[in-house]
């Protein structure tokens, strides 16, 4: 792909990959950093990615490097007695978003960030993103009945999370 | 076909999801839901997560990480700048032409250069005019360089200082 069209693709996407990477992590240096890891790896792979399939590629590298960084962390808080950040117990969006997002949005985020790493990207790739099962299968190496049911399972168990938090979605 | 509440929930799920369903499938998730009111339930529930998670607001990237990204990417590869730099770039390329423009009008109305003073004049100004073209079609932050400052500018400088 050419410059421009670099460009537009991170024009379009960085917030994408900059959600995704938040509310994988919890945490907003590392999801800055792991966005910004993502964007220019677009560009030095530029030759390889194709611009229609580009979204695929931006969620499929978010969400390695995000197991990266989570691995990283829960070997350096093994060795250095750090809180392990898994899991994520507030994604909440912080002032300025929340305004938008009203009370359920709120729910929801914290009710995310109290699922298991597995069951949240699942939900985020699917719900929050609207990838395809085929797509998520890709991203995640998963076979597409495995998808599946994880999806399935997750939603039950984001569903009781906002039930035991008072909140009926 | 008798459809028992994981089943049921799971086609919930599918439905929701925009999956095509077998017409017998639904008539049996249907009937199902008709007699089960937790399943009536999770299916309101269900639908009212998928929206609300839908509706969950985007988390912009600040625009200073931005920045840094095209400081690692395209600017520093290339030297191409991304959005109002790029029109900047051209604009000042277009206003040194605009310049050297000017010069020939003068050169028109001044006749009495030496053909000398003209020709090394002329040269002076197609160098100029090549620079800003070039600078104009790459449209670069380095070539805005060259344009404001770098290396036109004092070729047009060479062309003052050359004449009487």
């Amino acid at each position: 792909m050419d410059t421009d069209t670099y460009q537009d693709l991170v024009v379009r996407h960085k917030n994408l990959v900059h959600g995704y990477a938040y509310r994988m992590l919890g945490n907003r240096e590392d999801a800055r950093d792991v966005a910004q890891e993502v964007l220019i790896r677009l560009w030095e792979n530029r030759e390889k990615v194709i611009p229609d399939s580009s979204k695929a590629w931006l969620l499929r590298t978010t969400y390695r490097l995000c197991v990266d960084r989570t691995r990283r962390k829960k070997v350096r808080s093994e060795v250095f007695g750090d809180t392990v950040l898994e899991p994520v117990a507030d994604v909440t969006p912080g002032p300025e978003k929340l305004s938008t997002a009203g009370e359920l949005g709120r729910a929801i985020e914290a009710a995310l960030g109290r699922l298991r790493k597995e069951d949240r990207t699942v939900v985020l790739l699917r719900e929050v993103h609207q990838t395809s099962y085929e797509e998520i299968a890709r991203i995640l190496s998963q076979p597409l009945g495995t998808v599946k049911a994880r999806l399935h399972r997750a939603r039950i168990r984001l569903r009781r999370e906002l039930v035991e938090a008072g909140v009926t979605p | 076909m008798n459809m028992n509440c994981e089943k049921a929930q799971a086609t919930i799920q599918e439905r929701i999801d925009g999956h095509l369903m077998d017409g017998r499938e639904l008539a049996a998730m249907e009937r199902h839901l008709e007699s089960c009111a937790a399943c009536r339930r999770f299916q309101v529930d269900m639908v009212e997560l998928h929206d609300g998670l839908a509706a969950l607001p985007e988390l912009e990237l600040p625009d200073e990480a931005l920045e840094e990204v095209w400081d690692r990417t395209v600017r520093r590869s290339s030297g191409t700048v991304p959005g109002r730099w790029r029109w900047m770039a051209a604009a000042a390329a277009v206003l040194t032409v605009a310049m050297a423009g000017s010069w020939f009008g003068l050169l028109d109305r001044e006749p009495e250069y030496s053909p000398d003073e003209i020709a090394r004049a002329t040269v002076e100004a197609r160098a100029a005019l090549g620079m800003a073209g070039q600078a104009l079609q790459r449209s670069q932050t380095v070539a805005m360089e060259e344009v404001l400052g770098g290396q036109v500018t004092p070729a047009l400088e060479k062309i003052t200082i050359g004449l009487p």
